[in-house]
């Protein structure tokens, strides 16, 4: 018996308790210091009070205490295992095309110059036969849900291989006895209430815009391929079809734009349609200090005839400009005061700690391009030499290999004894493969998940009490950011590609040493 | 001791429908 290696705390400033996760079963206590004690005593000790028997039966109960570390690695694997294995959902989301009406000078999609003509679009006769591929799986795996994402590109552009995709599949979930839900990430340009309308029946669960920063940030990131700004047009579509579905809002912040965002969600509070959004969520955008100015962007890699090998709107996941990974704990930090502004306002948003594991652990969730093309996730769909398959059955040598490595992917082994494990599962693949050159490898944005609980913690604490008060963040957690700054800028120094540590044997120190024992 | 529940243990954590760090998830599934 001994404390589960998935517990985090969080000390609470006066009342001399402690906040209490476990980010395998989700539980959430506020408990007294002697709790905690307790905890610490646990391994090797057998005599316990009656009192200390019970409250480890209710720690026990609740996965903050286990057999045996062996058993709870076991655990751990089986829950990936059944995440990779799992029936429940089938995940589909359908690249309807790679063009886009926008001209983001962060996209890493690579046509800007030439106005769309090599980026690929779906024909009807392809939606037609994507179709009957979803509906054998569906067959195949007699899932309870279906989540059809609609995805580019700028999947609007696209609407009639949109319509006929939600209206088949509607109908072949309903003679199946499936749900399905639609879901649509769009720039929000053509967005209309006419749309709406027609795709409610046919099992609209939500739509998801971007705005990056307030009218003047956004316009300058995300103008018209002419350089016409957009929020305006945006602004008037979500107000639009807000009574008609739920919106989610994104936003992609860069260090030049961050400080736009409370203008931003300021902006949004003052509308009629705030209450009508259900989640509002920002993420990084990283430029390299050798990324060229803006509107010569190199973009994405580009092939032997000169055209852009395409790729879905993948906005802070490129090669060579954008990154999701940061090396100097910007994204990390800024996420962190963006998610407590944006709940100060009182919009919905992500936790922080809740990232993964994602999709592209499932076995079931696959992105389909525009040629048929299967993908592990949407991430990958720039690469074709990452395809998975093909809805036709084609058999390839590259696409069995790259089946065979998605299937293979646990980064989260080399995490060692990570807390937070369960909901990071290694951090994004994708930015593993285009930062690290290794998609085997874990990336490692541990202060972002701490800070998630902190802030878990102080919600915890004011519902209990019900006034303000406030975490400790404690000394440990302040050296282990120093410690990975400079060890990441070690990293840097020595070059930007890493090997696999799989296959050379080795673990990045700052890979290893990452365990903050504050928070255990 | 004292422990107050502020959640209960589901069993597993949730896993994401979606993707968190680049996508964002969509909005959030009515069931």
């Amino acid at each position: 018996m001994q404390a589960s290696m998935f517990n985090v705390r969080v000390p609470i400033e006066r009342g001399d308790e402690v906040f209490l996760m476990n980010t395998f079963t989700d539980a959430q206590l506020i408990v007294s210091r002697d709790v905690v004690d307790l905890l610490d005593r646990l391994h090797g000790h057998h005599e316990f009070s009656d009192v200390e028997r019970e409250t480890i039966e209710q720690l026990t109960e609740q996965g903050f205490v286990v057999r045996d570390r062996a058993a709870e690695r076991d655990d751990l694997k089986a829950f990936f295992r059944e995440v990779r294995e799992g029936t429940d959902t089938l995940k589909i989301t359908v690249l309807t095309t790679l063009q886009c009406n926008f001209a983001c000078d962060y996209c890493i999609q690579g046509d800007h110059g030439d106005y769309n003509k090599s980026a690929a679009k779906m024909s009807l006769e392809m939606a037609a036969r994507v179709s009957g591929w979803v509906e054998g799986r569906m067959d195949a795996i007699a899932p309870r849900r279906l989540v059809l994402t609609f995805f580019g590109g700028e999947p609007l552009l696209n609407m009639p291989v949109l319509y006929a995709m939600a209206e088949r599949l509607h109908a072949a979930c309903a003679a199946r006895g499936v749900e399905i839900l639609v879901n649509i990430i769009t720039n929000g340009l053509l967005l209309s209430r006419e749309m709406v309308e027609r795709l409610n029946p046919l099992g609209l669960n939500g739509i998801k815009i971007t705005l990056d920063g307030d009218r003047d940030a956004h316009n300058r990131s995300r103008p018209l391929r002419g350089g016409q700004g957009t929020f305006d047009k945006i602004i008037a579509n979500t107000r639009a079809v807000a009574d008609l579905t739920r919106i989610a809002v994104g936003g992609n912040f860069e260090v030049d734009t961050v400080d736009s965002y409370p203008a931003l969600l300021d902006f949004l509070a003052e509308q009629d349609f705030a209450p009508k959004l259900s989640k509002v969520t920002f993420k990084p955008v990283i430029r390299e200090k050798s990324a060229q100015a803006r509107g010569t962007i190199p973009l994405t890699v580009v092939g032997a005839e000169g055209k852009p090998l395409n790729g879905a709107c993948m906005t802070s996941a490129g090669t060579g400009v954008s990154r999701v990974c940061d090396s100097c704990n910007f994204v990390d930090d800024k996420m962190a005061y963006l998610r407590e502004e944006t709940k100060k306002r009182g919009f919905a948003t992500a936790d922080g700690v809740h990232m993964g594991p994602c999709e592209i652990h499932k076995g079931h969730a696959h992105t389909i391009g525009p040629d048929g093309s299967l993908f592990a996730c949407p991430g990958f769909a720039g690469e074709a030499l990452q395809s998975t398959g093909h809805i036709d059955g084609r058999a390839e040598d590259y696409r069995t290999q790259a089946l065979r490595n998605f299937e293979q992917l646990a980064s989260w082994e080399m995490c060692n004894d990570c807390a937070f494990i369960p909901v990071c599962a290694g951090g994004c693949t994708v930015a593993s493969h285009n930062e690290l050159g290794d998609m085997f490898a874990p990336n490692c944005h541990k202060p972002s998940f701490e800070a998630g609980v902190m802030a878990l913690a102080r919600e915890a604490a004011e519902s209990v009490v019900g006034s303000r008060w406030s975490v400790v963040s404690s000394q440990s957690s302040v050296d282990g950011a120093r410690r990975r700054r400079r060890l990441t800028k070690e990293r840097a120094m020595k070059g930007k590609k890493t090997n696999n540590p799989k296959k050379n044997g080795t673990l990045r120190p700052w890979l290893v040493d990452v365990v903050v024992d504050n928070l255990r | 001791m004292k422990i107050t529940v502020i959640k209960k243990s589901n069993g597993k954590v949730k896993t994401m429908a979606a993707c968190p760090w680049i996508l964002d998830e969509p909005p959030v599934a009515k069931s």
